[in-house]
């Protein structure tokens, strides 16, 4: 991994001018841009709270952990403001395979001046320590619990790092930050959606400073975040269709949570669905492959049911032509 | 006979077909997780959602698909957008008056649909003008008050939905709008610029509520709508509402109206033919609310006190629940294990430090939470002495259950007083009627359910310790409560177990009803749970054989000390399953 030049913040920022935020803060930022610093997405839309919450966590280093259902942009959220504040940032995504080698480093087999040797190479944590990055765990809970208690002492604001392998105690930068998302709170999968979970232990849980939490977007946010995905898009789409769209959306998501089907349609599949509706230029044929299809067959009607509600369109899974079949028959 | 039965089969499949698309879609609009169709009624929050206009009842004869989905999708605007007790309490007095009331409120409803909907906006003028077309022909137009309801129904949806009316109508009902028009005009204005305004809308609803009644010859204002019926009730179209909740007391759910779907099974046939006397001074409640504070933290100590002196080994005992419960579940792998599966990533540890053997990995099994066990405690005064060591059973299993993942709940059943209380007491006021079913004040009492996790619940367990609340007992419908909280649960297997000592019992249900009234009904609740399949039912029966009863149901010696014999015989018995 290439290094990272900048070494201290070297400006302060007006929240309310880059995240149009209505708040008085200031917060610190670079001035260059680093190469481990992500690419910026002019449509992003922050979410004021959550917002607020990461910002707390870059300036006043404090451990934030984002948590929410999927596809509601916690990633992209920290990284969009590190994006805009110029600081470097490196995603682990987390999963029940990465072992504490991994993360620490490891001894591997080297040839130097045609010889094998073995020599220790550093994991990306003391990497990341030594340097001014924001770290980010994705999928926090999906790490193995004994694993993750590698970083229980860098949870701590001041903790420093031993390298067992090396005989050396890493101090960490003082502007290293450290982030994490997650979909469950730490409790395990209890809705059934979120397969490999794993319960976090609550003494690790107990040291994020901050836990936010990134729920569903108010509805014309989301016809914001659309349009700008969209907008490039050879055919344009209207927003009234749009907004149509998040109504069928919000009505899955309301019929998950009241336990009627078990699929739910997230920002992101909305997205999706507006970028197919782009390729196939036919609204009902995107909902169909971007989200219908991903169902449980025995509940695919009542999805249509929903479409039918928004749109005015017969799915072809709808119901409606067998119903009055059946009726009719059973009328003789 | 043969065929009538499979037809039968097949429109109640198809009514439950049609149930579940609607009530989904009346669930995912309405934001209402708790909406229900109960024998084709709007139910909500396990009571009648009192949504009762004419229009919302499509008919399985008449009607097509479409008709069903605009009914839903009304349900669903008024659920959202009416606030059902202040509709009660504003309600007029008369029946005619309630009629014109309910309908007008269903319409002001359905003006506020989305226009984000508007697939539903469709469904909701289909309803309506397939609704209109029936009732045109139909002969209660031919009447003056059928055709004055009917007239003012298309005005006012015409003004709220600025839809073009029925042509087939409009000549039938001018001359009747010309009469009623300068009496409404001001209301009809109202009412359409208060869409959005419940109060301000009822109070316009009222005038035209009073423009009719006098309007109406006096004896037809009389005439309550139930007698109605028979006039306004030809060829499949009636315009009769449908009884409130306090008229409503049956608590078993009712197979549908249509005469086709009434009675196919049996023994729900049985079980509609139980009666409740009065539903008004029945309780659900939860544990902690029956007792002080104070009460319950010495309770809780006590509980605390008998679990830690009992002698049974609870992680065995859980060790043996996970191989009855089901299996464990494939999480993930432990890695760096002396023993099990080669891990492919450590290979070169083994070159570069030959000493460090712990390369291989094993699965790791959690176990699966996907059951539920609710315990259902006979609350009856002779379960008092024996309430310590079956408290502390209880509390045992949970924890046992707790560990293997299943969720557990614990209900409880009594009455709230003896002798049948307040429902004797209107009994005896009411010139005591023959046969009036059961004649007492339910008491269900929840001490912890499912989504709570024992730690959470120690006071509502301690509240089983509480013996004044132990009265007399009605087992049937606690059994059918108990069975209707688990269907509401997603877990895959739900496992019912009744722990009692005696035969349901209640003094005044008993005086005033046919002999072992009680006794049957629990019997066919019972088998109905039994027959239905999705819930296993098990009893305890503490020094008593309860297998009259219950299909699969142990006798215990009533327990003085909580020994692991005990549980090895309960065991068995949920083992026993599906024989």
């Amino acid at each position: 991994m290439s290094d990272i030049k900048i070494d201290q913040p070297d400006l302060m920022v007006s929240v309310r001018d880059v995240f149009s935020i209505n708040s008085m803060l200031k917060v610190p930022a670079f001035s260059l841009r680093d190469e481990h610093v992500p690419e910026i997405d002019p449509d992003y839309v922050f979410n004021p709270e959550v917002t607020l919450a990461i910002l707390a966590g870059f300036s006043n280093n404090r451990r934030v952990m984002v948590q929410g259902l999927h596809g509601t942009g916690k990633s992209t959220h920290i990284e969009q403001i590190a994006a805009r504040l110029n600081w470097p940032c490196v995603r682990i995504n987390l999963d029940g395979h990465i072992s504490r080698l991994d993360l620490v480093g490891k001894d591997t087999i080297v040839v130097r001046d045609n010889q094998q040797i073995t020599e220790f190479q550093e994991g990306i944590l003391p990497w990341a320590l030594r340097r001014p990055t924001a770290l980010i765990f994705d999928e926090f809970d999906a790490g193995r619990p004994e694993v993750m208690f590698v970083i229980q002492r860098i949870l701590e604001r001041d903790g420093k790092f031993t390298l067992l392998d090396q005989n050396e105690v890493i101090t960490p930068h003082n502007q290293f930050r450290l982030f994490a998302t997650a979909n469950t709170i730490g409790l395990g999968n209890s809705t059934g959606l979120y397969h490999g979970t794993q319960m976090v232990n609550q003494a690790q849980m107990d040291r994020w400073d901050i836990v936010t939490n990134l729920s569903y977007l108010p509805c014309e946010d989301e016809v914001k975040i659309i349009q700008g995905k969209v907008k490039s898009q050879d055919k344009p789409i209207n927003v009234e269709t749009i907004r149509s769209m998040i109504a069928v959306a919000d009505m899955t998501r309301k019929s998950f949570a009241a336990g009627d089907i078990s699929t739910l349609m997230s920002p992101r599949t909305v997205i999706s669905w507006a970028e197919n509706i782009g390729i196939f230029d036919n609204a009902a044929v995107a909902f169909k492959l971007s989200f219908l299809n991903k169902c449980d067959e025995a509940e695919r009607p009542i999805i249509a049911e929903f479409f039918q509600r928004c749109f005015d369109l017969e799915l072809s899974e709808s119901w409606a032509d067998t119903a009055n079949q059946v009726m009719a028959d059973g009328r003789h | 006979m043969a065929d009538t039965n499979t037809a039968t089969l097949k429109v109640e499949k198809l009514q439950q077909h049609l149930e579940k698309l609607c009530g989904a879609t009346i669930r995912a609009t309405s934001g209402q997780p708790s909406f229900r169709f109960r024998g084709q009624r709007p139910e909500l929050h396990g009571k009648s959602a009192m949504i009762r206009a004419p229009h919302l009842r499509p008919d399985f004869e008449e009607d097509n698909f479409k008709s069903f989905r605009g009914a839903a999708d009304a349900i669903a605007l008024r659920i959202l957008h009416s606030d059902s007790s202040l509709h009660q309490q504003l309600m007029p007095e008369s029946n005619i008056g309630q009629l014109i009331f309910e309908l007008l409120e269903q319409l002001r409803c359905e003006s506020l649909v989305s226009e984000l909907h508007p697939g539903a906006r469709k469904n909701l003028e289909h309803r309506f003008r397939q609704w209109c077309k029936q009732f045109c022909a139909s002969d209660t137009v031919d009447n003056q008050l059928g055709l004055m309801i009917f007239t003012i129904a298309q005005v006012v949806w015409c003004r709220l939905t600025s839809l073009p009316m029925n042509h087939e109508s409009e000549d039938l009902i001018e001359p009747m709008r010309m009469m009623i028009a300068r009496h409404i005009g001001g209301a009809l204005m109202g009412m359409r610029k208060n869409t959005t305004d419940q109060r301000v809308f009822a109070s316009h609803a009222h005038v035209i509520v009073d423009v009719l009644n006098s309007l109406l010859p006096e004896e037809d204002n009389e005439k309550p709508v139930k007698d109605k019926k028979a006039n306004l009730n030809t060829s499949n179209f009636s315009l009769y509402l449908e009884p409130s909740a306090e008229d409503d007391n049956s608590d078993i759910t009712q197979a549908g109206k249509s005469p086709q779907i009434r009675g196919i099974r049996e023994i729900l046939e049985q079980l509609n033919q139980y009666q409740i006397f009065t539903t008004k001074h029945d309780q659900v409640v939860m544990a902690e609310k029956l007792a002080l504070p104070a009460q319950l933290d010495k309770f809780c100590k006590v509980q605390d006190q008998l679990l830690k002196n009992n002698a049974v080994n609870i992680p065995k005992l859980a060790r043996d629940l996970a191989k009855i419960i089901p299996g464990k579940q494939f999480s993930g792998w432990n890695f760096s294990q002396d023993e099990g599966y080669i891990d492919g990533s450590m290979l070169t540890t083994l070159i570069t430090s030959p000493q460090y053997l712990n390369i291989f990995r094993t699965q790791q099994q959690l176990p699966n939470g996907n059951c539920v066990v609710s315990f259902l405690m006979d609350n009856s005064g002779s379960m008092k002495e024996h309430i310590q060591p079956i408290s502390n059973l209880i509390s045992i299993l949970c924890k046992a259950l707790e560990m293997v993942g299943a969720n557990t709940e614990i209900l409880g059943f009594t009455t709230k007083s003896w002798q049948g209380g307040k429902s004797h007491k209107q009994w005896m006021r009411s010139g005591k009627p023959e046969n009036p079913g059961r004649l007492c004040e339910t008491r269900h009492i929840i001490y912890k359910d499912a989504d709570t996790k024992l730690q959470r619940a120690r006071r509502g367990i301690g509240a089983m310790l509480k013996l004044d609340l132990f009265k007399e007992g009605i087992d049937g419908e606690a059994l059918l409560w108990a069975a209707k909280r688990l269907k509401q649960r997603s877990e895959q297997r739900k496992i019912l177990i009744v722990l009692s000592d005696g035969c349901p019992m209640e003094s005044a249900s008993n005086q005033a009803n046919t002999s072992s009234y009680l006794d049957n009904h629990l019997r066919q609740a019972a088998s109905m749970i039994e027959n239905t399949g999705e819930i296993e039912l098990y009893a305890l029966g503490f020094g008593l054989d309860l297998s009259p009863y219950y299909r699969h149901s142990l006798a215990l010696e009533i327990p003085e000390k909580i020994e692991n014999s005990i549980f090895k015989e309960i065991l068995q018995m949920l083992m026993r399953r599906g024989v």
